[in-house]
This record gives C-alpha cells, structure tokens and sequence, in this order.
C-alpha cells in the first residue's frame, strides 16, 4: 500500500508532463464534438491550423439541424512571450460577434479533449444576464465532417442578428433558419408566476396568461407574429384580473421550449417563459 | 479507515456546494494578493463592486515599486441566461488596452481565492508571442494590518509602456 501512492503520484505527474509536452498548435485541430449529446450550447467545432494561425468554426444546438455560428480567426497563446506559439500553444481564444452580443470562447487541451470555456456577453440591453459556459469535446469520429444533422444554415444567418453565439444558454437552444417546423402551442411558465396558454397558428401566436386561475390579480391576452426567430406582438390585460395595462412585446423564440422578451412596452412583469 | 476516507470525501464535497452555492459578485470584492510573492506578473487586484457593475484595478510587478495598470469596467458572467447575476456571478473578465497589447483577465472564484487566467495578445507587430498566464490570489490582509489603503497603493505610476511586457525584452518595445 505504501508503494502504491508514490507509484500512482509518479504516474499522475508523467501524464501531466507527457501533456504540457504535447501542446502544440497540431493539438487543436481537426473537428471535435460536444461529449454532451444533450447540449444546448456549442455542438460541434472544426479548428483549422496552418502554421500559428487557427480558425475556428462553431455549429450550436437548433432544431431541427445545428446552427452555424461560421468561422473565425483564433488568437493562440504559448506558456509566455518567448515561446515559440507553433510547438508550444496552450490556449486558442475566438471571438464571436453578433448584432446582438459577443461570445468569447476560451479553448484549451484536456488530455486527449479540448476544454471550452463559452463567456457570452449582451450588447442588446436586452436586460439578459452575460453568462458562462464550459464544455468538453472529443475528436469527432469522422474526420473533416460538417455539422450533424446535415443541411445547415449559411454562415450568412450569423449577420441577421436573429441566429447567433449569443442565443444559446443552458437550458434553451438557438432557434433555426426554419421557424415554421417550431410549434409553440402548449402551456407554459413564465418567470412573473404566471401560466401562459399558447396557440401558434401558422405565423400568429395568442395567448392567455394568468398569475392564477381562480382569482388572478393580473391576466393578459396577447397576439403575436412570427418573423425570422422573433415574435412581434400587442399584448393587453383583462378584466379577470384587477391590474389593466397594455403594451408592446417583442419575444425572440430560443428554442421550441423557450421564449424571451427582447423588449416590452406597457409594465409587462415577465421575460422568460419556458414549457 | 473506511469510515475516515468517506467523511473527508463527504466533507469535500460538502465544501464544493458550499462554493457553488456562494457563488456571487461580492465573492469578487477587496484586495487580493497573489500567493506567489516572486511572480513575475500581477501582484495585486483591487476589485470595487457598485451594483451589478464590477471595476477591477490591476498592478503588475516592477522595480523598485509595482507598476499600476489602472482600473477598467469588467463584465460578469452568470451561470445561464436568466440567472442573477449580482447574486450568481461566476466569473468576471477585464481587458486592459494599451497601445501596444491587450491583456484579458478572466477571474473565477476558487474557494475562497480567486483564479486569474490572463491572455497577452500584441498587437504591434514586435514578433513576441501572445501568452497565457495563470495566478491564484488570496484576500490581502494588508489594510488592517497596516492601517491606511493609500500605504498599500504603488509609490509610482507607470505608463503602460512600461508595464509590459511581463516577460519580455523591455527593448522591444
């Protein structure tokens, strides 16, 4: 027993050192994939390396086919500023910028895995909290593939400002380039207590909400369209409820199971709704 | 023996929620040290809270005193879109321009110290190469010990010119 600790440390520290010794810009490349299968964030990356030069390519989670975030030039970082970045680079840092926010992402080896550290960030004032992310990835299986799932939407989505880095979060995902396969009819929760009934016909979205069922201080109605991810709507409160108040909204669909409030006019309480 | 590697293993655990759980923009807050009294990097961050806003001031090592970098707005970064973040921040990150670099701070909670990682990114063309370091920091216990904030500021206030590079050739610039 007394040899076995020392022989487990010798081994821990020569897999440590056989690391540090194998961190190169080689290291980063190829097309890696979320260990999560589950992620609603980043789902897949492709980093090409030529020389010290890396660019990273990010699909995030959209239904029904992943998202393309597109493709950026990486900064590389050595262990200090006389290494030599091509054999010693121990960290890739790629900004992506949207309309809407910037998500910087942080990527480092982890043994055989890359360690990606997501700090998004809103530009928007939309009143969304910037939040952090880390994932793990394993070399994809099949080398030089594109995103899963097949068809994916152009890089070009990326400049709408409705498809982008900052859209995902935990517990939501990216909306895709086809919102018309989003069904959004359901009951849902809301962020102010409230339950919200929901009808999508089409392109219009009605609702009724309520904070409760038997005596409401507040109940709503709203009707909305569909354009792009993003939900355009008047709402109103009824007379179920005691508060009477009417506005504006303006809800972005991040995901088939989440919405949140962009902007809203007229004293709405709540800003994320979720089923 | 049994019995004695599960409490440590439940008291560790017990202590990693607890870290999670306190998990804030005031864990950020006060004056830290680095633990490495011979860095050849950040020696202090001072770090002010006003709300959710978060300013965070840096010193780097210099000779004979430590040089300032001054303070710059950092952002703060919760666990997910629609958490608190005054009352969940995770993380905050700072960049410090100057004419020649652009150093980015990404600093975490760690217990109770904080985790620096900071990139150096130079945009001048000098050929040295962009680095990453990274540096834990302790609560400086400085000010009650020596009574007054001013006595624990730098003597003097370099240009950031002379701040970096950290490790570099100082000719280069």
């Amino acid at each position: 027993m007394r040899l076995l600790y020392p022989c487990l440390a010798a081994v821990l520290l020569l897999l440590l050192t056989a690391t540090g010794v194998l961190a190169s810009m080689d290291q980063f490349a190829g097309s890696w994939t979320n260990v999560d299968t589950n992620t609603d964030g980043i789902t897949n990356l492709d980093i090409a390396v030529m020389g010290t030069d890396a660019q990273v390519h990010v699909w995030g989670k959209c239904h029904p086919t992943d998202c393309d975030w597109g493709t950026v030039q990486a900064q590389a970082f050595a262990p200090d500023v006389s290494s030599d970045v091509l054999s010693g680079a121990d960290t890739l840092i790629a900004v992506f910028v949207t309309s809407f926010s910037q998500t910087t992402l942080v990527i480092k080896p982890a043994g055989n895995r890359l360690k990606v550290d997501s700090y998004d960030r809103f530009m928007d004032n939309s009143g969304r909290s910037n939040y952090l992310a880390s994932y793990t990835f394993q070399k994809a299986s099949a080398p030089g593939g594109t995103a899963p799932g097949g068809a994916t939407p152009g890089p070009g989505d990326m400049g709408t400002g409705e498809i982008g880095p900052g859209d995902i979060g935990p517990g939501g995902t990216i909306p895709g380039s086809t919102p018309a396969l989003i069904d959004l009819t359901g009951v849902w929760n809301c962020d102010d207590g409230g339950i919200y009934y929901v009808r999508q016909l089409g392109t219009v979205v009605w609702w009724y909400g309520e904070l409760d069922p038997n005596t409401p201080n507040w109940s709503n109605v709203m009707k909305g369209s569909i354009s792009g991810n993003m939900i355009n709507a008047d709402w109103s409160d009824v007379p179920k409820g005691s508060v009477m108040q009417n506005g504006n909204l303006v809800l972005q669909i991040a995901s088939n199971n989440k919405l949140v409030a962009i902007s809203k006019t007229g004293g709405f309480g709540g800003s994320v709704w979720t089923r | 023996m049994k019995i004695i590697l599960s409490i440590v293993a439940a008291s560790l655990l017990l202590l990693i929620s607890l870290s999670t759980c306190s998990a804030s923009l005031a864990q950020f807050a006060g004056d830290w040290n680095n633990v490495d009294p011979n860095t050849g990097g950040i020696t202090k961050l001072s770090i002010a809270l006003s709300g959710a806003s978060a300013n965070v001031h840096v010193w780097g090592k210099c000779h004979p005193t430590d040089c300032d970098w001054g303070g710059v707005n950092a952002f703060a970064f919760a666990p997910d879109v629609s958490s608190d973040t005054v009352s969940q921040a995770q993380a905050l990150m700072a960049t410090f321009i100057t004419t020649f670099s652009e150093t980015t701070l990404f600093i975490r909670p760690q217990g109770s110290r904080l985790s620096v990682q900071s990139y150096t990114r130079f945009t001048d063309n000098s050929g040295r190469s962009n680095y990453a370091s990274s540096d834990l920091f302790q609560k400086s216990t400085s000010i009650s010990a020596v009574g007054t904030i001013a006595e624990i500021q730098p003597l003097q206030k370099y240009s950031k010119l002379q701040i970096l590079p950290i490790m570099g050739k100082i000719g280069d610039n």
